[in-house]
């Protein structure tokens, strides 16, 4: 049976590998809580390649623009088409930004609209519980980027339910787990459970 | 007065029998010569009110106590013997006999009915809507004629294309579907008079207008596909309306060809080129850039953006941008990134201007430290000397707070040096995880990266244990105190970045997880929550499918009985449903099937083969294998 | 000399009634043989009903010419009366001859509905499947096999199998209960994307993930694992262990069961073989024209005496099925058929879809519940011909019987003519002479 591997997106116009360390922080935390047969190491996927296709979730984050060339759009629409999910993750934490400013564009280009996901959707209760929806990084505490804490993620669903195709983050997650796994220890709390259930998610909606 | 009666009833008559018959047909001549004829036929049988001596038979017949005092009184045969003895008899008996009433009823009896009659006429002339009388009275035109049978045929579509298109007018004879694009004006027409013709065009109901002897009725063409309902007495018809959409132009961009990477000082020229193109016409495009500079721990990152090459086109379909970008003028430093594409606008006035962008193309500025790479790729932030410049901005915002709270007017609240103190020690939180991620980057299971060297790691351990130490100071709003550790850390970090360069190449820290080592290993609990099905089945097959095979039952009917009507359309409608709209992209070939399945059956023709075709569509093509295979499987 | 006339004329016509009525109340005559082709059958089956039928019957029946049903059972009916009936073709080479064939058509358990319709007719033979608004689709039958098989995506009541020109009429005389469908194993893409594909195609599905130790993602209430609740269970994976006694109950007591990959391992009385080592053939990505050729595969080896091979791959067997009790057991070799739905050709998805909800219908548990028959399906044509009349034979000589004028004096307009031209005269002579 084919096991989890965690697949970063490359993409032509920006800044792709910003967060190099979430991949094994997240895959890390896959196998602390769960027993998903999880690949030890990620990939880095181009989307402009029908490889990409193998991984049903990939993960993109940056802080340039973000701009899909024809053949990663045609790519990207094909995979959402067919049941993949894609978490994009806005790097500058800045809805002024121009990462936020172009992936947004393109993915309501590519996607569809992009909508405010309620926060008692079942991405948050799926594994851990998050009663009040998205957790908040350190950068928003911080003050950092637009300053802002946003209380929602936003997604685009699929027609008619309510299943996610692309979920799209303002809160800097890249930041927030991009750390090495063994610095866990670290903390007093695991600030990357919400990553688990966005893998969780994935692999059983 | 009973003559009178008589001859009031036979005009009654008359005039009741002559408003029937033309209010039906509105033939004149026929109306009077039936009028004429019944008020004849009522004279004649009241003909005997003109003879004194019936009359007075009459009245004697109904007054017996006259004891024909009357009928004598009156017959010649006896006038003027008695010196008129018998008159006043007849007169005394008259009165005695209160033959007045008589008379009075014999009156009502005679002209009553044909009044009640002739009230009836009227109030049916008036009611019937589609009576000629009314019709006259109303003002409306006939043309000299009767109405026609079916006012719904022949017809005479005009479609006027909206004005941002150009486009000349068309005429549609006899349609069954118009197909337009959205926002066109459409005006439908057929002969004689319009009253009572009914249409409606979705839910809505269209006004009928009557002009130069025929019927018309003016409508936009909506943007959803939909059906129009025309209704004249027992005639009834629908029309498909099929609107086109204008789709969005496309821009492809020429120059520069690919992306590509430059060296500081950024000057020269940038050319840029373009090609539009547009099903109906382009109105204007531009090139537009966007400067990215700056980095996450620097700052942040910012952008920039502008436009250039605007350039207006007549609505023709295709159209070339030309422009040039001079590179000194937008100011480039190393490290920033120029992002250019085309932009082009069609000139749809009804739903909006439609936008079309080509690829991006990427002109990076190299940065110093990757003028002698092989790939320049976008690496990630050089470790110690981002480190170093982060805890540069802290130790003076630190400083900038101590000297904040040591003024006293106005004086500096608790809560917000707190707030702020707080910040900074977050802030100090995350670089000393990223000093420990340097730290163990060369850790168990990874590659790539170098090795730190021994000297190294111990000035980042002073740098981690110091940043840790300047944290806690922060976290309780001592910022004085956490100065001294920051300064500590700030040294550490820029002797580490001074002696040796430390940065990574190509492609990211390849980091091997010991799945086995931390396998259940996590301290947090989970908690599942359940599954639901967010799925959602194709419906609308199953619910075309349903609603074709009711059409097919309804078409065994005769041709041309309320049920073959139904079951034709009924799979009108059923292409409508199969239009494409906003949001789907509708089913073409199912459309294409059934209107020729309904064009054949209007015409008489044979449909099979159409329905067959559009059944084939609806529930997917038969699997047929050469074999009985023993199992009912895939 | 005028009197004698008018009682002849009255003896005429009183020996014409009595003619009449002697025609009326004798017993049948014997007639030749006759002989009626299909089309006017059903008008010479009323005709020798009410009159006297022939010495003997012979049906002609030409190319895409049937007996319906009750012309069968009218003709047994003379046949037991004494009347001799046989049939058979013409001897034109240019009619094509009457075929065997049988035609059988059943719901298919999809929550999309479908009809499974199977014609049996020799090899080589054309086959053309249709009903009422016209033809669904045709194929010939393979040279070694003895029928073909139509999978119609639509369910449908009547339908016609054409054998040559031998038409036969079935229908789908039941309807189906679909229940749902559980899908056990752990998380995974195999597993997510086979529920997702039994969704979309409308399938009611509970699912038991398993994620980590007491937790679980598990949608509906697998409970029990019963046909009252199931119409079929996948295991996705060896991790449904714990509960394959209870699933091994279920499946004997009728239910369905699709094993997938790894699972394998722990269905060993179930299994149409043993799970093989895992190869994957080809390492490109899935492709329209063989789309599982690249997908991972644990092959069915040492295959049970009653397992039934479905699908082979060049010389392995990928997917196999068999009975075990009253229930249907599955065993797919692929273990990752998501990379199909998701790496595949442009119509991958919609396949993929295809493929999972035909292996589920091939072992789901559908209660069924009987519908009328129409009173026109018949499904064997010929059989049931020759089991009613008999094999078809060459049409009979006549018979040596006198032929002498047989004359029917109820139906001859002329009889009835004369009768009144003679009381008429008669009774205009009478009157006129002045007579009563």
């Amino acid at each position: 049976m084919s096991e989890f591997v965690f697949a970063t997106a490359k993409y032509d116009s920006g800044d792709w590998d910003a967060s190099p360390l979430v991949p094994a922080n997240i895959i890390d935390s896959v196998a602390r809580y769960t027993e998903i047969d999880v690949a030890p190491q990620g990939v880095v996927v181009p989307l402009s390649s029908a490889e990409m296709l193998e991984y049903p979730l990939l993960y993109v984050t940056g802080h340039l623009p973000l701009r899909f060339t024809d053949a990663e759009r045609r790519n990207v629409q094909k995979y959402l088409d067919r049941g993949g999910m894609m978490f994009v993750d806005d790097h500058n934490h800045d809805i002024k930004g121009v990462f936020h400013k172009t992936a947004t564009e393109e993915i309501t280009r590519t996607a569809g609209r992009l909508v405010d996901l309620p926060n008692a959707h079942e991405l948050y209760t799926c594994f851990f519980k998050f009663p009040d929806g998205p957790p908040n990084t350190s950068h928003e505490l911080n003050g950092w980027g637009d300053n802002l804490i946003h209380s929602h993620l936003q997604a685009v669903t699929r027609a008619g339910s309510n299943r996610i195709e692309v979920l799209y983050s303002s809160k800097d997650y890249s930041s927030e787990w991009g750390y090495h796994p063994d610095s866990k220890r670290f903390n007093q709390v695991d600030n990357t459970k919400f990553g688990v259930n966005i893998i969780v998610y994935a692999l059983t909606r | 007065m009973l003559g009178g009666a008589v001859v009031v009833a036979a005009l009654s008559w008359g005039a009741a029998a002559a408003l029937l018959i033309y209010s039906m047909t509105g033939w004149a001549p026929g109306a009077i010569g039936c009028g004429v004829a019944a008020a004849a036929a009522a004279l004649w049988r009241g003909r005997h009110a003109r003879s004194t001596q019936r009359v007075a038979l009459w009245i004697e017949e109904h007054a017996p106590a006259l004891q024909y005092a009357l009928v004598t009184a009156v017959d010649p045969r006896y006038a003027g013997d008695d010196g008129g003895a018998r008159t006043e008899a007849a007169e005394r008996a008259l009165a005695e006999a209160r033959v007045d009433t008589l008379v009075r009823r014999g009156v009502v009896r005679a002209a009553g009915p044909a009044l009640l009659a002739l009230g009836v006429a009227l109030v049916l002339t008036v009611l019937v809507p589609a009576g000629v009388l009314r019709a006259r009275l109303g003002g409306a035109s006939l043309g000299g004629s009767a109405v026609a049978g079916n006012r719904l045929t022949p017809l005479r579509a005009r479609v006027t294309p909206p004005a941002y298109t150009r486009w000349p007018a068309r005429e549609i004879a006899e349609p069954s579907t118009i197909a337009a694009l959205v926002g066109s004006q459409i005006v439908l027409e057929g002969r004689h008079d319009g009253v009572g013709v009914r249409v409606t065009v979705g839910d809505d109901s269209a006004r009928v207008v009557s002009r130069d002897g025929r019927w018309q009725v003016a409508f936009s063409m909506p943007a959803t596909p939909g059906a129009m309902r025309l209704g004249d007495r027992q005639y009834a018809r629908l029309i498909v309306l099929q609107p086109v959409a204008d789709a969005p132009p496309t821009v492809v961009l020429t120059a520069p060809v690919r992306d590509t990477t430059i060296r500081e000082p950024a000057t020269g020229v940038l050319t840029l080129a373009a090609e539009g193109m547009d099903d109906i016409g382009l109105a204007e495009g531009y090139f537009e850039y966007l400067i990215t500079s700056g980095e996450e721990d620097a700052g942040g990152v910012q952008g920039r953006e502008g436009r250039v090459g605007r350039v207006a086109f007549d609505n023709t379909k295709t159209g070339t941008m030309r422009a040039s970008l001079q590179l000194d003028a937008l100011g480039l430093k190393g490290g920033d990134l120029l992002s250019v594409r085309a932009v082009v606008f069609d000139g749809n006035t009804v739903n909006g201007p439609g936008k079309g962008v080509s690829e991006t193309r990427t002109i990076r500025v190299a940065t110093k430290q990757e003028y002698d790479s092989l790939a320049v790729n976008a690496a990630p932030p050089q470790g110690v000397d981002s480190a170093y410049m982060s805890q540069l901005m802290i130790v003076l915002a630190t400083k900038a707070l101590i000297k904040r709270e040591h003024i006293k007017r106005p004086p500096l609240s608790r809560d917000t040096l707190v707030y702020i103190s707080t910040r900074l020690g977050n802030k100090e939180h995350t670089l000393g995880q990223k000093i420990a991620t340097i730290l163990y980057g060369g850790g168990e299971g990874s590659e790539g990266g170098e090795v730190i060297p021994d000297w190294e790691r111990a000035l980042l351990d002073t740098a981690a244990q110091a940043l840790v130490d300047a944290e806690t100071d922060l976290d309780i709003a001592q910022p004085d105190t956490a100065l001294g550790p920051e300064l500590v850390a700030l040294r550490a970090l820029d002797k580490a970045r001074k002696a040796k360069r430390l940065y990574l190449r190509g492609a990211p820290p390849a980091i091997v997880v010991n799945i086995g080592r931390v396998r259940m290993t996590g301290t947090e609990k989970p908690d599942a929550g359940p599954r639901t099905s967010g799925t959602v089945p194709d419906t609308l097959r199953a619910n075309m499918a349903s609603r074709f095979a009711a059409a097919v039952r309804w078409l065994r009917a005769p041709r041309g009985s309320i049920a073959w009507t139904a079951g034709v359309d009924s799979l009108t409608m059923l292409r409508v449903t199969a239009l494409p709209r906003v949001g789907t992209t509708g089913n073409l070939p199912l459309a294409e099937a059934l209107n020729d399945a309904v064009v054949a059956l209007n015409a008489g023709a044979d449909a099979t083969p159409a329905l067959v075709r559009a059944r084939r569509v609806i529930t997917g093509a038969p699997t047929a294998t050469g074999t009985l295979p023993s199992w009912g499987g895939p | 000399m005028r009197s004698r006339a008018e009682w002849v004329l009255r003896v005429a016509a009183v020996g014409l009634l009595a003619w009449a009525l002697w025609g009326a109340l004798r017993p049948a005559r014997s007639a030749a043989v006759s002989s009626v082709d299909a089309g006017s059958l059903r008008a010479a089956l009323a005709r020798w009903s009410s009159a006297a039928p022939p010495t003997a019957v012979h049906v002609t029946l030409g190319g895409g010419d049937v007996l319906p049903g009750y012309a069968r059972q009218w003709l047994m009916a003379f046949r037991r009366d004494g009347v001799g009936v046989t049939w058979g073709q013409p001897l034109e080479t240019s009619v094509a001859p009457l075929v065997a064939s049988a035609l059988e058509a059943e719901a298919v358990a999809d929550p999309r509905g479908g009809t499974r319709v199977r014609v049996a007719a020799p090899g080589g033979a054309g086959v053309v499947v249709r009903d009422a608004l016209g033809p669904l689709d045709s194929v010939r039958v393979g040279p070694r096999a003895q029928g073909a098989t139509v999978m119609i995506p639509a369910s449908l009541r009547t339908i016609d199998g054409v054998v040559g020109s031998t038409p036969a009429r079935g229908a789908v005389v039941d309807s189906l209960t679909l229940r749902h469908v559980l899908v056990l194993g752990r998380a995974g893409w195999e597993s997510k994307f086979i529920v997702r594909s039994l969704e979309e195609e409308g399938w009611p599905v509970d699912v038991h993930l398993a994620v980590a130790p007491r937790n679980d993602v598990v949608e509906g209430k697998p409970t029990a694992i019963d046909t009252a609740l199931y119409a079929a269970v996948i295991a996705i994976d060896s991790s449904v262990a714990p509960v394959a006694p209870r699933i091994a109950t279920y499946v004997r007591s009728g239910g369905g069961l699709v094993v997938v990959g790894s699972a394998a391992q722990v269905f060993h009385e179930l299994d149409s073989g043993a799970p093989g080592v895992r190869v994957r053939d080809d390492e490109g990505a899935p492709s329209d024209t063989a789309p599982r050729r690249s997908l991972g595969l644990m092959p069915v080896t040492q295959l049970a005496v009653d397992a039934v091979v479905l699908e082979r791959r060049g010389d392995l067997v990928a997917v196999a099925a068999r009975r075990v009790g009253t229930g249907r057991v599955v065993q797919v070799g692929y273990d990752d058929t998501w990379r199909w739905r998701m790496a595949g050709g442009d119509s991958s998805a919609t396949r993929h879809r295809a493929w999972w909800a035909a292996v589920v219908s091939s072992v789901a548990y559908a209660p069924r519940s009987e519908r009328p028959v129409p009173a026109d399906v018949d499904v064997a044509p010929l059989a049931h011909l020759v089991d009613a009349l008999g094999a078809p034979t060459a049409p009979a000589a006549s018979t040596a019987f006198a032929r002498r004028l047989d004359i029917d004096p109820l139906r001859s307009p002329w009889i009835f003519g004369v009768l009144l031209l003679a009381l008429l005269v008669e009774w205009a002579s009478r009157r006129l002479r002045g007579r009563r």
